[in-house]
């Protein structure tokens, strides 16, 4: 492990380097362009390949190309730019393709805040592609979590052959802080599993699995002549309006993010066990948060927190474990988004306090709220 | 090896209209492959949306049927990842010139190892016969009840302008020429385009007295003329026609994959 | 000195002045040499040159949670415009070096004040305007006390461009006797 002072931005590239990323398709757009920068010094480094598309959406799709012929592939963006790229995010989902998808939040709607942090694109990145789809959303808090929720990123995306969408905001990204750096041992990497190569079997390998499982399917060139489909289509990929089709293929999507949720989910809980309120935040809303927590900890307040790393798939079960029947309280900097996930999973109110306005919710805000709620 | 084994034959018989145009413009592709003795494991073939954007279906290859306007992008990524294969993409009018314009002149402009078909039928076929930015002027379309008023994208003096280093155009009342050219083009190195005039009498043509496909590949042979001929002409004479040929072939400016390998060789970067 | 627990510093400039850097460095250097854990957050705005800039610092033994600073205990500006701009959450007592010759005259009993012609000295008697990052980190840490001169003397020549060591030891040198 080395101690290396950077912003996040540089963190997320230099960690996909270390995860195996050998393509960037990006454009250039506020708050995340250091990582475009980072990435086009990087990559050809190690052989790999940046190119700046001609705009976001070509980014996105650029990437999904390098992905199908084989590399493990990236494009980050903002809020406006991640709004263009949800029709290709939407294409991956539907392929069935890896790819890594970093936002860098920004106030919004439209051009909104450039330079200023907000979470206003949680749903987004849940729901911004149109049609019903797999998606996995990560969201650090902490340099050496980002460093580590990059590779877990790469990771989730190759096993699960989906999309996988890593979260942060300005702050996180703009702020050159200690990142410890692990060695290459220290770190596990998954590869994409392939069908042998040699064959020249169109009917051998398809989008048939079991219930649960990705996909086996060849990349291009292995000699397979595989088709990539972007319309409905059938267990052998290719175009199909038969319900009873439909409905299968997009059953087994959905089942193999379902069924591996307790894998996919990863979340802290902090002081929560003899909590009588907890706060539910995340990014770097929950930083400020820990920092009240701790304040008012040391006054004998009993406050906690439960800061989900996975968004998405929503931690139901940890949230519900951790939280009980105590005081919740959700901050973030949007005007109401999460809250209604938690006030959906323990079916009742809960507090907020909210904030977008493009300054960060500060410990003094969350202790005044915290202290008003107990 | 024929040239129906890059087709395939399984999922026959096609979708296309009785007569289309897209059907003899396939043939003309895959008889190229078959020619050239391209693997078909080593072809990536790539389409967006449309009418011909079902081509890749039935093309036995690598294939992948993306969004509307942007096989390109697509084609980007594949080739960068992979420069030593080959990469065809097939696009419509509209989705190369509308949707996918933006794509189309910075594909060009980079000049990548693509080899772009474009094939113009005038008008967006698949959702029912709307203007597009070849069809002709006056032309009537759905979205034209009173006559087109816009005029046209020239597709050759675009894709020069933008810096495509081979373009040519071809109609498919010649597909034996047309086979033979897109031969050529994918014997270039760098983005290649040809522009294959092609028929939507179904719904470009029933709008416009041209309604059954013997009428309009009429319509299109009386107004196609190979540029040999026409270098002999008066220009005022053939101002309305559509020339054919190669209108540019430019071999000596580098492809963009081979100038990223001289890139990754000053970063430093192993290979 | 007595040992840090948290501490925030803030160094404000006109864009392009070399102050970001001074932050930038700082940062790095406590990391480095005593185990401390660091950020600095440069103000971000458009990329233009010339209006007034900042960049915050926070050191503290623990890992950092709230990223931002809610109380500074160390302000260096080196123009006034940029020193009014982001004058804001300055904690009592805290200790501020004004350039003296680009701040106006600046007096409140709160405060510990120095007035060092920094930009001045950089220039003429170092012989580079560039050299006005080392110089400010110089001086900051003999004034908090955050890092030793050895310690500056071995971190500078690693951290500058080749070719510029000699005369950033130099503004390292003149940075501890200037104060």
């Amino acid at each position: 492990m080395k101690k290396v002072v950077m912003p996040g931005n540089e963190t997320v590239a230099h960690a996909a380097i270390a995860a195996g990323c050998r393509f960037y398709a990006g454009y250039p757009i506020t708050p995340s362009s250091e990582l475009a920068a980072e990435m086009s010094k990087l990559l050809p480094r190690v052989g790999g390949k940046f190119i700046q598309m001609e705009d976001e959406i070509a980014s996105m799709a650029a990437a999904i190309g390098a992905s199908v012929a084989g590399m493990k592939s990236m494009t980050a963006t903002s809020g406006p730019g991640f709004s263009l790229k949800q029709e290709h995010i939407g294409l991956a989902c539907m392929m069935e393709v890896p790819v890594v998808i970093v936002n860098v939040m920004r106030g919004g709607p439209s051009t909104g805040l450039p330079t200023h942090p907000a979470q206003g694109d949680v749903m987004q990145a849940r729901w911004g592609t149109h049609g019903d789809h797999p998606i996995i959303v990560l969201a650090p808090a902490f340099p050496t979590e980002i460093y580590m929720e990059t590779i877990r990123a790469f990771n989730l995306a190759e096993r699960y052959r989906n999309p996988v969408i890593l979260l942060l905001d300005e702050i996180l990204a703009h702020t050159y802080e200690v990142v410890e750096v692990p060695e290459e041992d220290e770190i596990t990497l998954e590869e994409r599993k392939l069908p042998p190569s040699g064959l020249d079997r169109l009917d051998f390998y398809t989008y048939e699995r079991h219930e649960g499982d990705p996909p086996l399917l060849p990349n291009f060139f292995q000699g397979y002549n595989f088709h990539f489909e972007s319309l409905a289509h059938d267990e052998m990929g290719f175009p199909t309006t038969d319900p009873e089709k439909v409905a299968y293929l997009s059953h087994l999507r959905e089942a193999k993010i379902e069924k591996h949720k307790e894998k996919i989910w990863k979340n802290e809980s902090y002081l929560v066990e003899d909590a009588e309120l907890v706060v539910f935040a995340y990014g770097s809303v929950a930083r400020a948060a820990k920092e009240a927590i701790d304040r008012l900890r040391a006054e004998g307040e009993k406050v906690g927190l439960f800061r989900p790393i996975t968004l998405w798939p929503f931690p139901d079960k940890p949230l519900k474990r951790a939280v009980g029947k105590k005081k919740v309280l959700v901050a973030e900097m949007n005007l109401g988004q999460m809250v209604y996930e938690v006030e959906r999973v323990l079916r009742r109110d809960v507090a907020t306090l909210l904030k977008a306005d493009g300054t960060p919710i500060s410990p003094v805000e969350f202790t005044e709220k915290l202290r008003e709620e107990l | 090896m024929s040239y129906m084994d890059y087709v395939r034959t399984f999922k026959l018989p096609h979708s296309w209209c009785p007569g289309c145009g897209i059907g003899t413009i396939m043939q003309a592709m895959v008889r190229a492959f078959d020619a050239l003795k391209w693997k078909r494991e080593d072809i990536a073939f790539i389409t967006g949306i449309g009418c011909s954007g079902r081509m890749s279906t039935y093309v036995n290859a690598n294939t992948m049927h993306t969004t509307h306007g942007r096989p390109l992008a697509f084609a980007t990524g594949v080739k960068l990842a992979r420069p030593e294969k080959h990469v065809v993409v097939v696009s419509g009018d509209g989705d190369a010139l509308a949707i996918g314009g933006n794509h189309f002149i910075h594909a060009a402009r980079r000049n990548i190892d693509i080899k772009l078909i474009i094939i113009n039928n005038s008008v967006y076929g698949m959702t029912g016969g709307q203007v597009s930015p070849t069809t002709p002027q006056m032309f009537r379309t759905q979205t034209t009840p009173y006559g087109n008023i816009e005029p046209n994208f020239d597709v050759v003096k675009l894709a020069i302008a933008a810096g495509a280093t081979f373009v040519a155009r071809e109609s498919v009342t010649r597909p034996r020429n047309l086979a033979k050219l897109i031969e050529r083009s994918f014997q270039h190195k760098g983005f290649s385009v040809v522009e294959a005039i092609s028929n939507c009498h179904i719904n470009l043509g029933r709008r416009n007295k041209l309604k059954d496909q013997i009428t309009m590949l009429r319509w299109i042979n009386d107004r196609i003329i190979p540029m040999n001929v026409a270098k002999r002409k008066d220009p005022e004479e053939i101002k309305d026609k559509i020339i054919l040929g190669v209108f540019h072939e430019d071999k000596e400016r580098k492809e963009y994959t081979e100038l990223y390998e001289e890139l990754i060789q000053r970063a430093g970067g192993k290979k | 000195m007595k040992e840090i627990t948290h501490y925030e510093l803030r160094f404000s400039a006109i864009g392009g002045q070399g102050i970001i850097t001074a932050g930038a460095m700082l940062a790095e250097a406590v990391v480095q040499y005593k185990g401390l854990y660091a950020i600095h957050s440069p103000r971000y705005t458009a990329q233009v040159r010339g209006g007034p800039t900042k960049v915050d610092v926070i050191v503290d033994k623990n890992p950092i949670y709230f990223p931002k600073t809610t109380s500074v205990d160390y302000y260096l500006s080196t123009s006034e415009k940029s020193f009014r701009t982001y004058f804001q959450d300055i904690k009592e007592g805290a200790i501020i070096v004004l350039d003296s010759n680009l701040v106006e005259e600046f007096n409140d009993p709160k405060y510990r004040i120095y007035r060092i012609p920094l930009i001045e000295t950089a220039a003429k008697e170092i012989g580079n305007v560039v050299t006005v990052s080392t110089l400010s980190l110089a001086v900051t840490a003999k004034l908090t006390g955050l890092l030793t001169r050895e310690e500056l003397e071995d971190f500078i020549p690693k951290r500058v461009p080749r070719g510029y060591e000699e005369i950033n030891l130099k503004a390292v040198r003149l940075g501890y006797t200037l104060v």
